[in-house]
C-alpha cells in the first residue's frame, strides 16, 4: 500500500485522484467528528466541501506535512467553526451518541465486571461528561477516542502544549469531582475484599 | 519495563486514566505491558478495582462507535469536483489578467513604500489647519476629537506610543473631546492628554473643553473632568480647574486669572453660535478678525466697551454683523477685508 504522504505529495504536485483517495478515507473520520460538533449533516457537508476545495485552491502553497491526518483535523475544525460561527450556532460538542458494546473487551484477561457494575459505570462518566465544559469534552474526545497525543492535541486546537495538559487536567479533576463518591465505594469495597 | 518505579500506592481510578502508559496499554494491547499491568495487580491487589474502572472508562471513549452519516459520501464529491472544474476553468482564462494585475500591484507597491518613505522622513508628524472662517473636526489616533475654530492648527507626533501621554500642540481656538483611556483604578502618566498652548501646558484625562489662544491671551475653558493648567520656568505655577470653571492666561504678564464668560459660552462657536453674554463689541470685533479674517477699524471708540446678551447665529460673518449694525445702529463700510465700522 502507498504511503499516505506519497498520496499527498502527489495531489499537491495537482493529481485530483489522489485527493480523492484522501477525501474517501477520511470521510467517515472527519464526519464523525463533525458530529460531535452539530447534529446537523448539511452543516457537515458544506465544511467538507469548503474544506477539499479549499486544499485544491490553495496546493501550491501547502507543505509537505508530518501527519495528513492532524493536518485535515486541524484545518477542518477550523473551516467547521467558522461556519457555526457564521451561522451562530454555539460551539458544543458531545462525546456519546450511543454506548459501545463492551462485553468483548471487557471479558479479556479474565477482568469479569458485573452488569450492574458497569452500568454504573456508565452512569457517572456519562453523568460527569455532561459537567464539563465543550472544550474539555473534545480534549477527552481527542485523548481517548483519536488517540491523539498531548502536542498533537495543542496543534489542532491551537493551544500551547502546557494549556492542553492544563485543559485536560481540569477535565479529569470533573471526573474526579463527580466520581469521588463511586471511588469512595469502590475503596469500601476493596477495603472489605481484603478483610475476606 | 524496570524503569518505572511509581508510587501506586496512591493511585485511585483516575490516576489510572490519566497515566500515559495505563492508556496505551488498553488500547495497543502490546503483551509486554500486559503483562506489566498484571504483575501490578498482583503487588497492588487493592488497586484491582480501580485499574478495572479506569480501563472501562477508557474503552468506553475509545470504543464509540463512529457515526454514521445517512449521506451520500459520492454525491458529495461530485460537488467537490465540480467547483473545482469550475476554479480551474476561470483561472484558466483569467490568467493573463492576472498576470496584468500582479504587474500593476507591484508598480503601486513601489509607489506604497516612496509615500512611506516620505512620511517617514517628515518625523511622522501631522498638522491640521484651518482657514479663515473655516471649521474642522479632527479624530485623533485614540479617538479623541479636536474642533478647530477658523484660522487654528493643531500639529502633533502620529505615533502614539501607548507608554506616553498624548501630546498635542495648538494655535488659535480649539474644542477638545478626550478619549479616557486609563483602566479604572489604575492611572498612569502614560493615560494622559496633554495640550501644549503658549507657555502652559493643560493635562487632561477624558474631558471636554475648550481652548482659545488669541492676542497673547489664552482662555481656557473647562466643561467636563478635570484639567491641570501648568507652567513651567520663571513664574511657574499649577491650578487645577473643576467643571464649569474657566481662567485666562496673559502670557506678556504670565498672569493666570478667572474669567466671567462661562465655559458654554465659550464652546458655542462649535454648533455655529455666539453666545455674546460677557463679550465687549471690540471683542466681538476681534473674533471677527481672529476667526474670519477680516481687517476691522472701529470710529466710534465710545462703543468699544459696550455690551450685549443671548446668541445670535454664528455660522458667517454675515449673521454677526448683521446683529451689531442692526442693534448698535451702525454703518458698515467695506473695502475687500478691510471694514470700516461708524455710528450711523
Amino acid at each position: 500500500m502507498q504511503d499516505e504522504r506519497d498520496i499527498w505529495d502527489a495531489f499537491r504536485s495537482g493529481d485530483e485522484s489522489s485527493l480523492q483517495v484522501i477525501f474517501d478515507k477520511y470521510y467517515f473520520p472527519l464526519f464523525n467528528y463533525g458530529h460531535r460538533f452539530s447534529a446537523d449533516n448539511h452543516l457537515i457537508e458544506d465544511a467538507l466541501q469548503e474544506l477539499f476545495v479549499k486544499l485544491w485552491k490553495n496546493r501550491d502553497s501547502i507543505k509537505e506535512t508530518g501527519s495528513v491526518k492532524n493536518y485535515l483535523y486541524k484545518s477542518f475544525r477550523r473551516v467547521l467553526l467558522r461556519l457555526l460561527d457564521a451561522r451562530q450556532r454555539k460551539y458544543t460538542f458531545s462525546v456519546f451518541d450511543e454506548w459501545p458494546e463492551l462485553e468483548q473487551e471487557l471479558a479479556y484477561d479474565h477482568t469479569i465486571i458485573s452488569r450492574e457494575r458497569l452500568e454504573n459505570i456508565r452512569r457517572n462518566l456519562k453523568a460527569a461528561l455532561e459537567k464539563m465544559t465543550p472544550r474539555q469534552r473534545e480534549i477527552i474526545h481527542l485523548r481517548y477516542y483519536e488517540e491523539m497525543e498531548y502536542d498533537e492535541i495543542a496543534a489542532l486546537m491551537q493551544l500551547s502544549v502546557s494549556s492542553t495538559y492544563k485543559l485536560l487536567y481540569k477535565a479529569i479533576d470533573t471526573l474526579r469531582q463527580y466520581l469521588s463518591k463511586s471511588d469512595l465505594l469502590i475503596l469500601l469495597a476493596a477495603l472489605s475484599l481484603k478483610k475476606i | 519495563m524496570e524503569k518505572k518505579i511509581r508510587d501506586y500506592g496512591q493511585y485511585t481510578a483516575t490516576a489510572f486514566f490519566e497515566d500515559e502508559e495505563f492508556v496505551r496499554h488498553i488500547l495497543n494491547r502490546d503483551a509486554d505491558a500486559i503483562a506489566y499491568w498484571e504483575q501490578l495487580i498482583q503487588q497492588y491487589p487493592d488497586k484491582r478495582l480501580f485499574m478495572e474502572e479506569a480501563r472501562t472508562w477508557i474503552l468506553l471513549l475509545n470504543k464509540q462507535p463512529a457515526y454514521m452519516p445517512a449521506t451520500d459520501r459520492l454525491q458529495l464529491w461530485d460537488k467537490i469536483k465540480n467547483e473545482i472544474a469550475g476554479y480551474e476553468e476561470r483561472r484558466r482564462r483569467y490568467q493573463p489578467l492576472k498576470l496584468i494585475f500582479k504587474w500593476s500591484a507591484a508598480a503601486a507597491a513601489v509607489l506604497f513604500s516612496i509615500l512611506i518613505l516620505r512620511e517617514w522622513t517628515s518625523h511622522g508628524e501631522k498638522t491640521y489647519a484651518t482657514t479663515f472662517a473655516d471649521h474642522e473636526r479632527v479624530i485623533l489616533p485614540d479617538e479623541s476629537a479636536v474642533t478647530l475654530n477658523g484660522n487654528s492648527s493643531i500639529h502633533f507626533l502620529r505615533s502614539w506610543k501607548s507608554d506616553k501621554p498624548r501630546e498635542i500642540w495648538l494655535n488659535g481656538e480649539a474644542y477638545f473631546e478626550v478619549k479616557h483611556v486609563a483602566i479604572k483604578n489604575r492611572l498612569q502618566q502614560s493615560d494622559s492628554f496633554q495640550v501644549h498652548v503658549s507657555d502652559l501646558a493643560l493635562t487632561v484625562l477624558g474631558t471636554k473643553f475648550n481652548v482659545r489662544n488669541r492676542r497673547g491671551l489664552t482662555e481656557i475653558s473647562l466643561l467636563e473632568g478635570s484639567l491641570r493648567i501648568e507652567k513651567n520656568g520663571p513664574e511657574a505655577f499649577v491650578k487645577i480647574l473643576k467643571p464649569g470653571e474657566a481662567f485666562v492666561y496673559d502670557s506678556s504678564r504670565q498672569l493666570l486669572a478667572p474669567m466671567e464668560r462661562k465655559p458654554q459660552a465659550n464652546k458655542a462657536w462649535t454648533t455655529n453660535e455666539l453666545d455674546l453674554d460677557g463679550y465687549s463689541l471690540r471683542e466681538i470685533l476681534e473674533v471677527l478678525e481672529d476667526n474670519y479674517g477680516y481687517e476691522i477699524t472701529l470710529e466710534a471708540p465710545e462703543l468699544a466697551g459696550k455690551r450685549l446678551s443671548g446668541t445670535v447665529p454664528a455660522a458667517s460673518a454675515e449673521d454677526i454683523l448683521f446683529v451689531i449694525r442692526k442693534v448698535f445702529n451702525l454703518k458698515i463700510k467695506r473695502n475687500a477685508n478691510h471694514l470700516i465700522i461708524s455710528q450711523n
